[in-house]
């Protein structure tokens, strides 16, 4: 579904990605962990080219995004993204925030987007709040609508930075629950994320970064059970050392 | 335009009076048969103008006259306009015509004509670009003419024209031929059809520029109209032109008028001078209530352009501008009450003088100050630039020695007498004329001392060395002088000020005189709408183009460089908040708008200046937006633009709103220096009721209380429109 060749990202002098090779399978939940400063965030970002990427390949779906020639919105249709503080459109209803880009877009009618906003909406518990604006809303209740509003578009997979860093610790679970559905109905799911809890009980692959490079790859078991690396212990170390 | 509609008013009633004048004394003595009264419209040169000394000339008249003397009769030329001729010949006000006439079947219905003195072709005078080449190209274009003369029939599609023929055909009549070729040089039109005789000296005056198309289609020939009937006329004048052609006077006058269009180039062109005044100076000059200069230089002015036969345009400006525009060449004549000085005489030449006038001081009833020497030490108001601010400055050589004497110089006298009635000055000294108005209307106030020492001259004055136009107004003053002109507006503008009400009132009395009595109340609400109109127009527009700035500025935030769009927009802004607004307008109006279409300079130049500033606000409302509500809408596929319209700008505008609301308001507060390219706004409104009423507090006070509640109501508006935007806001 998405593979990175040679992914390289520089913030003027200061290279952030230096070598990123990576291949996520249809239906993958790959989660993405390591220090701050290691390149996660930038790394998905690149992904749907938020971050124009300096150097480097990214298939998607079997086209490649980082040509000029791409159409990059027609990309980002299918390729959702959450992001960690929601970015929901705070001038517009819930409802609205989800039918936007459908309507506009011109991919659904006005009244189906509504249906199938409101069907969402009531999976993961909110139809009540349809008509409220972000404001009123919980940071939990804002994430589940986020999530929500990417699925509108039927994307066929979802990009999640650090979606429950920005949440108070009562509202994570909710927003937890919601992705491991997504998850088990097999969506493609790339989650940058210090939640270890949900990378070994939901991943499929865990994904250790550190200074630019996947220093360190493999199943939840593996990586944290059985790290090989020195620099993976020590994170693993200081992240369960609660 | 509505200047326009006055000025020709003015002319026809000019024309009128001048007829009247002529013809009067006529009629009575037509009937002895030895002065006979032709008709002329002289404005078609070389065959009728009006030569230097403002009366008629020309070949034609230089014609009929020999005529005259030929068959032993005199001859009184009437000018009026050619339209009128015909008619004027039937109802008998007229003996004869002659004025460059063409001999028609029409006219023949209502009018005898003589031999032909004269075989005339119709001419057609375009660009030296234009592809026209004969009568018939005109079909379907715009065409300029001199209302009712040959070419005005040529151009006119009807039935019985087989050259024009085409109904769109759009024929412009124009007064004078020369506004007919005005009117080809603004572009307005495509062609004058129009004799070839003017034509040649038109063509030749426009070098370069215009090119004469002949048609041979268009001879004509022209002869002299006398009443049907008429056959005794009729025969002097085919004899006597008979008698000049034979003894060679025919042929001289074809040399001299026609042949050498050289040496008339000049003479021909309409003169309209550009006379500067300042209308602050009641009753010599003030602004009456339609808001023009009046008074009585004007109509002396005028009266003296009627006499030498020039247009006079009157140009309000500060009396100290305007010597430096005599100078300039921007204005050709000053009249403003302006005393003649030495001084003022090194840089302009001053005419006869037309006025004798005595410097006064105006003081309040109680003050014991008697003369002139008493101003020492005190403060005095006087007008500035004029007389009594000469002789209040304190100087070795002067009345007025004490260093310590303060002179406050105010830009209207009306301001000085203000001053004085608020007690911030102890006298005013200004003109006897404008005093004895101030005094007897605060006459329970003020008082007018005269003090011998300082009698004056008053004189128009012109640009140094432009001695033509310095005969031409003496010559003219002599002449309204002597028929009586000059006298009767002395009586109408300076005697007879008695019109003006005793000044003690109680308050609500005062409120009636000055909004409702002196019709304030209007001029105010005129102002309010000329104020609203301005800002609202130059609101929307600064708006407009400020937002077309805040996106060229926002191209650098995007692309994280400095972009042409965005240097553009940065330079606009530097330079438009980087200089005044009143300089702003000036420019606009004096330098780009060439003095035409205040209105339209002023809306332009302050939507230029708001918009610097509306684009500095809706940029910062666009990026106080959380740059994630971009990325946002970027994510789920939307382009910039899309993201932009459905998402930051909604958003932006929130923030937008107060700055922008602020920005309205302070707008239409400044719209209040209009004034300076003479609109008539509220504030100006209110400046002149104080000029008319001598009191500052009543209309000062009003104007500001509108201008409150105008930025209240505005105020109130916009809470209203944030409000409703704040709707997301609320938890």
């Amino acid at each position: 579904m998405i593979i990175v060749k040679d992914l390289q990202k520089s913030f003027g002098d200061l290279q952030v990605l230096k070598k990123i090779d990576c291949h996520i399978q249809a239906g993958e939940c790959v989660v993405v962990i390591g220090p701050s400063g290691s390149g996660k965030s930038t790394f998905l970002r690149c992904l749907n080219r938020l971050e124009e990427p300096s150097g480097g390949e990214i298939i998607f779906d079997g086209k490649t995004i980082t040509d000029k020639s791409c159409d990059i919105n027609k990309v980002r249709q299918k390729l959702g993204m959450v992001f960690q503080h929601f970015n929901l459109f705070n001038h517009l209803t819930v409802l609205d925030n989800l039918t936007l880009a459908p309507v506009k877009q011109k991919l659904m009618r006005e009244d189906d987007a509504q249906k199938k906003a409101m069907d969402l909406l009531e999976r993961v518990g909110l139809s009540e709040k349809a008509q409220n604006y972000p404001a009123q809303l919980s940071g939990g209740q804002k994430q589940r609508v986020a999530i929500v509003r990417s699925l509108m578009m039927e994307p066929k997979a979802i990009l999640f930075d650090e979606p429950t860093s920005a949440l108070d610790p009562e509202m994570v679970g909710e927003v937890l629950e919601v992705m491991k559905a997504l998850a088990k109905d097999g969506m493609t799911m790339v989650v940058v994320t210090h939640e270890m809890g949900f990378a070994s009980e939901v991943a499929d692959r865990v994904i250790f970064m550190s200074d630019g490079y996947i220093t360190e790859e493999g199943t939840p078991e593996q990586i944290f059970e059985h790290p090989q690396q020195e620099r993976t212990k020590m994170f693993l170390r200081a992240v369960t050392q609660k | 335009m509505k200047k326009g509609i006055r000025r020709t008013l003015v002319l026809c009633l000019a024309c009128l009076l001048f007829a009247c004048g002529m013809f009067f004394p006529v009629t009575k003595t037509a009937q002895a048969a030895d002065v006979v009264t032709v008709g002329t419209n002289a404005e078609f040169p070389p065959f009728e103008y009006i030569n230097n000394d403002g009366e008629p000339d020309g070949f034609d008249i230089a014609v009929i006259k020999a005529i005259g003397e030929a068959e032993g009769f005199e001859v009184k030329v009437t000018n009026m306009e050619f339209k009128s001729l015909i008619a004027s010949l039937s109802t008998g006000s007229l003996d004869a015509v002659i004025a460059g006439m063409t001999v028609t079947e029409e006219r023949q219905q209502s009018v005898d004509f003589s031999d032909s003195y004269y075989t005339a072709k119709q001419c057609i005078i375009v660009p030296v670009d234009s592809d026209i080449t004969e009568l018939a190209d005109l079909n379907g274009k715009k065409v300029a003419v001199q209302e009712g003369t040959t070419g005005d029939i040529l151009c006119t599609p009807g039935e019985d024209n087989d050259v024009i023929t085409d109904a769109g055909t759009e024929v412009q009549r124009f007064k004078k031929g020369t506004d007919a070729v005005v009117a080809l040089n603004n572009g307005g039109v495509d062609a004058v059809v129009i004799d070839k005789n003017p034509a040649e000296n038109f063509v030749a005056n426009n070098k370069g520029k215009l090119k004469m198309i002949e048609d041979d289609t268009t001879t004509e020939e022209y002869a002299i109209a006398v009443g049907k009937g008429n056959t005794e006329l009729m025969e002097k004048i085919n004899r006597g032109l008979a008698t000049i052609k034979e003894d060679g006077t025919f042929d001289q006058l074809v040399a001299e008028y026609i042949g050498g269009e050289e040496e008339e180039a000049s003479a021909d062109a309409e003169l309209t001078i550009t006379v500067g005044t300042n209308a602050e100076f009641p009753p010599f000059e003030y602004m009456n209530d339609n808001g023009e200069p009046d008074g009585f230089d004007i109509a002396i002015i005028k009266a003296i352009g009627e006499a030498e036969g020039f247009d006079v345009n009157i140009t309000n400006m500060e009396f100290k501008s305007l010597i430096a525009s005599l100078s300039t060449g921007s204005l050709d004549a000053v009249i403003a009450g302006m005393t003649v000085t030495e001084e003022r005489q090194q840089s302009v030449d001053f005419s006869d003088s037309y006025y004798t006038a005595t410097q006064c001081i105006v003081v309040p009833q109680d003050s014991d100050i008697t003369s002139l020497a008493d101003l020492n030490g005190k403060k005095v108001a006087v007008q500035e630039g004029t007389t009594g601010d000469i002789l209040c400055t304190p100087a070795e050589d002067n009345v007025i020695t004490d260093e310590n004497t303060e002179v406050q110089r105010f830009k209207k006298g009306t301001d000085a007498v203000v001053a004085l009635n608020n007690g911030g000055v102890d006298a005013v000294v200004i003109d006897k004329n404008p005093a004895e108005n101030f005094v007897k209307n605060n006459q329970d106030k003020l008082k007018l001392i005269e003090d011998d020492t300082s009698t004056e001259e008053y004189a128009i004055a012109v640009g140094k060395g432009n001695t033509e136009l310095l005969e031409k107004i003496n010559s003219g003053l002599a002449t309204i002088k002597e028929d009586g002109t000059f006298d009767a507006l002395v009586e109408e503008y300076i005697n007879d000020s008695d019109t003006e009400e005793d000044a003690e009132r109680g308050f609500l009395a005062n409120l009636k005189y000055v909004f409702v009595d002196t019709n304030g109340y209007q001029l105010m609400l005129k102002g309010l709408g000329v104020t609203i109109g301005i800002s609202a127009c130059a609101g929307i527009l600064g708006i407009l183009l400020g937002f077309i700035l805040a996106l060229m500025k926002l191209t650098e935030t995007r692309r994280k460089r400095k972009t042409l769009w965005s240097r553009i927009a940065g330079v606009y802004i530097d330079v438009i908040r980087g200089t005044p607004s009143m300089v702003q307008l000036l420019i606009m109006f004096m330098v780009i708008f060439r003095s035409r279409y205040a209105v339209v300079a002023a809306i332009l130049s302050f939507g230029i200046n708001s918009a610097a500033y509306v684009a500095e606000n809706i940029r910062g409302g666009i990026l106080a937006v959380d740059i994630g509500q971009m990325e946002g809408g970027r994510s789920l596929g939307f382009t910039y633009g899309e993201t932009m319209r459905y998402i930051v700008l909604p958003q932006a505008i929130k923030n937008v709103i107060p700055a922008l609301g602020n920005e309205m308001i302070t707008l239409v507060k400044e719209t209040s220096i209009v004034g300076y390219v003479a609109i008539v706004d509220l504030t100006k409104a209110g400046d002149f009721i104080v000029s008319r009423t001598y009191q500052a507090f009543l209309p000062l006070i009003a104007v500001a209380i509108v201008y409150y509640i105008v930025v209240k109501l505005m105020t109130w508006a916009l809470a209203i429109i944030e409000r409703r935007l704040r709707q997301s806001d609320n938890r």
